[in-house]
């Protein structure tokens, strides 16, 4: 049986149309992950999950029982919200307990239940406190305490991190892996960071205008973006596209030629249309002093230590981001030798769409 | 200190408007209220605390003063249910939120004149609009009631009277359950929490300060309330609607008879002013709490 | 026309003889609203004065009937008024009360433009109100009577030949309008000095003009107990009990009594002499308004034609910078042509007794003509002891006229209080 399913979601607001056939089933225990830039509808899927909103048609199931006409409280799903949306005037038991305290619970079984929560969490020092006395990284484990001493059948999480500074961010992020790992819970999980999407997700949902662009796998979504717009969006810093200057298929693949140089590659997995532009992560370039095809002028230089940016541009005017292995030694100006090495291929037809997927 | 020096050069205006505005005529109140003055040209007579041993004394008087408790705290208690009912309505998410809001903010910019000669047309035995409704809907004997007899009239004055103040303090609340996150009342939906859960323990914690502020408000508004009984009397504020700060205008400026005691009325200009203080003092105590953060 | 530039002519005459005013501008408070046809008449009269008189002119205030409230405040301020009006009892309790209006003897005794002296044009009764303690501090110029005003053709139709004179003849004849079909008597249930004449009317009749005063005065309150204050109470709740008031009358908040009468539903009201005008616009055509003297009850030592009058008197504040000009612009106002102005266009009594009245309120004027003497309101009570008179008197009496208290206890209740009041000041 599926965690949930979304069948043929359409969501409008007045005329704007913010989900359009939204189809997507999740299994029990996945970590799933909405991402988009915003506004592409990633949040607004999720509060009709939580029911918070309605849907304009379509039906949404959870466990295989269809909870479109049902309140949120009905529905047994917890959400963590981006703002913690934690209640200033209780303490954080009471935070984490209000749930089980307006459904009349005994009171020993709320204090047992958010002790245990909160031990989960390491937040069990400060049941006492309000949140105003809390750091941000705490007030996300008590938004996430209150989530989980509900246990419910999927925890909804709404850009949980995007209030704690990028340290915070990355301890929660491991934490809320392991969260995910202990409890073996489904959980949905909104982010506009594909970092926290890459690293998170069992399967990633990339959305963009109300439509799933693709779903799949971290890697797959990586390393086989259905489109341009897939391709974009996943990888840090984005990958590049340029035109083809020209393409020909020969007996066991395609040569394409763009920027004045020309590139080998397999055959594409599916015929799709012309082919028209070509996507470039940053490290398949690879330094190459003794035949480099390309040899761009640097304009700006980042080293990372293990690995060094640079920003180029390329003899006709395009741009092009190189990552390099290690620390190379170039300053602003210089045209550093490089070849182009496709780990994954990317060519985009004129429809957009990836023809090596 | 220069810090200290420069603190109090840019207190003392403010200090000094203080002073002027408030504390020195507050001060020459009560000094006035110890004499016998008709405030016409003759000599004001010091007679100590004779105006209040005489008020201590008058029937009159513990008429108005009761009549200002009740309206105080029977009133209050309805202008706040009915606040609060329909903060909670309004809150539900249901539709026309600003028209509700209009509708019941619009007693407050018409006219006391126009609101009391609507409510006498709704009080009216006969013809009124209350009656003849009751009538119409199968009341005979309620549709006969007398509202304005002199048995009811205070508390048919006062209904009016809660109907004005509901809109002003629903719109205080509501402006402080606007500024409550909406995802608080997200979160507790799905906690399973009902529009009670959500008023009491969301709700009001969240407007704590805004309700500390309302009730001083109406302490002030109640504990000189004038302008709507007055006119609810239209020729003649009959006693029944007495209440302290019309029969401070009766004693000291007279409304159709030549009584002219200006000490008097100042004295009880002083009770209206203790009474409203240590009744802010009170309330201002009873909910004392620490600062939100939200 | 040619009366008033007569008078105009006679007027500047007798000017020229006495003073001559240069560059005058009186200041004016007024007992109007400038809407009102008083105060466009008083406007009409300062016109033509300041005609005749074009040294002089008029700074006018129209503050309404909390006038000598203002004048008082405006006084202790420092503000100088030259003229102000405010009602006769007001004027006597407060401004002329307490010594702070300049005394109008001498314009009583000088010469009127209309010939005699000022004093001689007016009703002497009205004259006599305005006096206290010896001298006259205001001059009445309008005012009204407190009579049963009523729906003549309605008296008619009811079989009522003629008006009673006597209360068992009143009652009778109240009596034959309720079977006629009709409510007899309107009562506002809210207003507590309409109520009120109820009792002063029976307590003039049966003991006297002087017994209510006498009863406030008496430091032990025991002359409450006199049995002219429980026969006066027991006829007027006869007039409940037998339905001559409607029990529904108790609901009444004015003017929706009076407004039963302008309906047609009720014949007659006990009210002052404004009621005629202020229905005016809602009668219907032809309405035939009567007024009847209140009347005597048998055995009583009261006369039927005193009545209780409410009336408007100028005053001239103390330390008034033209009082002299304010008390020649008085003389003009009396003059038989200006009170006919105000007769016939404020549709108001006047004080000028040679002046005819508007016909609605004809019976009016033959009532004061024939009166021995005029009441002040709440028999001087209002006068000389304004606090008990509202807070104790009227509250009281609406009490026991609307039945929320016995007969017993409001003698009972006013005893105790009369005392309370006595130990108190």
């Amino acid at each position: 049986m599926t965690a949930f399913e979304a069948i043929s979601l359409d969501k409008h607001y007045g005329d704007f149309h913010a989900l359009r056939d939204i189809n997507l089933s999740v299994e029990p225990g996945e970590f799933i992950v909405l991402v988009g830039p915003s506004g592409c509808g990633k949040s607004t899927l999720m509060r009709t999950i939580a029911g918070l909103e309605k849907v304009t048609s379509g039906d949404l199931k959870i466990d295989g029982r269809s909870v479109t006409g049902l309140l949120p409280k009905e529905r047994d799903v917890a959400m963590v919200f981006q703002s913690y949306a934690l209640y200033p005037h209780m303490t954080v038991a009471e935070n984490i307990g209000f749930g089980m305290k307006i459904a009349k619970r005994p009171k020993d079984e709320i204090r047992e239940k958010v002790l245990a929560a909160a031990k989960v969490l390491k937040i069990d020092d400060y049941l006492s406190r309000r949140p105003k006395a809390l750091s941000g990284g705490q007030r996300q484990r008590v938004a996430i305490g209150r989530a989980i001493v509900r246990d419910p059948k999927i925890f909804l999480f709404d850009e949980p991190l995007s209030n704690l500074d990028a340290a915070l961010r990355v301890e929660m992020r491991v934490e809320l892996a392991r969260l995910h790992n202990q409890l073996d819970a489904t959980m949905i999980y909104v982010t506009h960071d594909q970092v926290e999407a890459m690293t998170l997700a069992d399967r990633i949902v990339v959305m963009n205008a109300g439509v799933i662009e693709q779903v799949g796998s971290p890697l797959d979504l990586f390393n086989h973006p259905r489109n341009k717009f897939v391709a974009g969006f996943l990888g840090q810093p984005p990958a590049i596209f340029m035109r083809l200057d020209g393409h020909e298929r020969t007996g066991d693949g395609l040569t394409v030629q763009f920027s004045g140089t020309s590139v080998d590659l397999p055959a594409p997995s599916r015929q799709g249309g012309m082919p028209f532009e070509i996507g470039l992560r940053p490290d398949f370039f690879e330094l190459d002093s003794q035949s480099p095809s390309l040899s761009p002028t640097v304009e700006v230089i980042e080293q990372l230590g293990d690995t060094t940016l640079l920003y180029t541009r390329l003899p006709d005017g395009q741009q092009a981001t190189v990552q390099l292995a290690g620390q190379v030694k170039a300053k602003v100006g210089d045209q550093v030798p490089l070849r182009v090495n496709c780990k994954s291929p990317m060519i985009f037809d004129d429809g957009g769409e990836n023809i090596y997927r | 200190m220069i810090g200290k020096r420069l603190i109090g050069l840019f207190v003392a205006p403010a200090m000094i408007v203080y002073l002027c505005f408030f504390l020195i005529p507050t001060g020459f109140t009560f000094y006035s209220s110890l004499f016998e003055w008709s405030g016409f040209g003759s000599e004001a007579k010091f007679i100590g605390l004779g105006n209040y041993r005489r008020l201590w004394n008058d029937p009159t008087f513990w008429l108005s003063f009761r009549n200002t408790l009740a309206l105080l705290f029977v009133g209050g208690f309805f202008v706040f249910f009915l606040a609060f009912l329909y903060t909670i309505l309004i809150n539900s998410g249901i539709w026309g939120k600003k028209l509700f809001r209009l509708v019941f903010f619009l007693p407050n910019v018409v006219s006391v004149v126009a609101l009391s000669a609507m409510w006498a047309y709704i009080y009216n035995p006969r013809y009124g609009l209350l009656n003849t409704s009751l009538k119409s809907l199968g009341f005979e004997g309620a549709g006969k009631t007398l509202w304005t007899s002199p048995d009811n009239i205070f508390w048919a004055m006062l209904a009016a009277l809660v109907w004005v103040f509901t809109g002003f303090f629903l719109i205080l609340l509501l402006a402080g359950v606007d500024k409550i996150p909406a995802d608080m009342y997200e979160a507790a939906d799905l906690e399973g929490a009902n529009l009670w859960h959500k008023f009491w323990y969301i709700t009001v914690p969240m407007i704590w300060d805004v309700m500390t502020i309302s009730f001083v408000i109406w302490i002030i508004n109640a504990v000189k309330m004038f302008e709507f009984p007055f006119a609810f009397g239209f020729l003649q504020v009959p006693q029944q609607l007495y209440t302290l700060g019309i029969y401070l205008y009766i004693m000291g400026f007279g409304q159709r008879d030549p009584i002219y005691q200006l000490g008097y009325a100042t004295a009880i200009g002083v009770v209206m002013l203790v009474l409203a203080f240590s009744l802010i003092v009170l309330v201002r105590r009873l909910m004392r709490r620490d600062q939100l953060e939200f | 026309m040619s009366h008033i530039k007569l008078s105009g002519l006679s007027l500047i005459a007798g000017l020229t003889a006495s003073v001559a005013f240069a560059e005058t501008e009186i200041t004016y408070w007024s007992f109007w609203n400038e809407p009102e046809p008083q105060a466009q008449v008083l406007k009409a009269l300062m016109d033509e004065y300041s005609a005749a008189n074009p040294d002089v002119t008029f700074n006018v205030v129209w503050n309404g009937r909390q006038n000598q409230t203002t004048v008082r405040n405006a006084l202790a301020g420092g503000t100088s008024i030259d003229l102000m009006d405010a009602d006769m009892d007001g004027l006597n309790g407060g401004l002329v009360g307490q010594g702070a209006a300049v005394p109008l003897d001498g314009l009583v005794a000088s010469d009127s433009p209309d010939g005699g002296t000022v004093g001689d044009a007016f009703y002497p009764a009205l004259l006599a109100n305005a006096e206290l303690n010896g001298s006259v501090g205001q001059l009445p110029y309008a005012f009204y009577t407190y009579q049963i005003f009523y729906n003549a053709a309605q008296l008619r139709d009811a079989g009522v030949s003629e008006i009673p004179s006597t209360w068992a003849g009143y009652v009778d004849a109240m009596k034959a309008v309720k079977d006629s079909g009709v409510n007899a008597i309107a009562v506002e249930s809210d207003i507590a000095f309409y109520n009120i004449n109820w009792l002063n009317y029976l307590l003039a009749r049966i003991a006297g003009p002087d017994f209510l005063l006498k009863a406030a005065e008496d430091k032990t309150g025991e002359t409450w107990r006199d049995p002219a204050v429980s026969q006066a109470l027991e006829l007027e709740a006869a007039l409940w009990a037998d339905g001559l008031i409607p029990e529904e009358s108790r609901g009444y908040q004015w003017p929706a009594g009076q407004q039963t009468l302008a309906f047609g539903e009720t014949a007659t009201e006990l009210v002052g002499s404004w009621l005629p005008i202020e229905l005016a616009e809602q009668v219907e055509e032809g309405f035939e308004w009567g007024a009847m003297n209140f009347p005597m009850v048998e055995g009583g030592k009261g006369n039927v034609n005193d009545t209780i009058i409410y009336a408007v008197s100028f005053a001239v504040p103390e330390g008034a910078e033209d009082a002299e000009a304010a008390q020649d612009f008085i003389r003009f106002a009396l003059s038989k042509s200006a009170q006919q102005k105000m007769a016939d266009d404020a549709l108001i009594g006047v004080a000028n007794a040679s002046v005819e009245w508007a016909d609605v309120i004809s019976d009016s004027r033959e009532a004061v003509a024939n009166a021995t003497s005029l009441l002040s309101e709440n028999l001087g009570l209002k006068v000389a002891y304004a606090d008990y008179s509202s807070n104790i008197y009227e509250a009281m009496h609406n009490k026991v006229f609307l039945g929320q208290i016995t007969a017993d206890e409001f003698i009972n209740g006013m005893v105790e209080q009369t005392k309370g009041y006595w130990e108190n000041r």
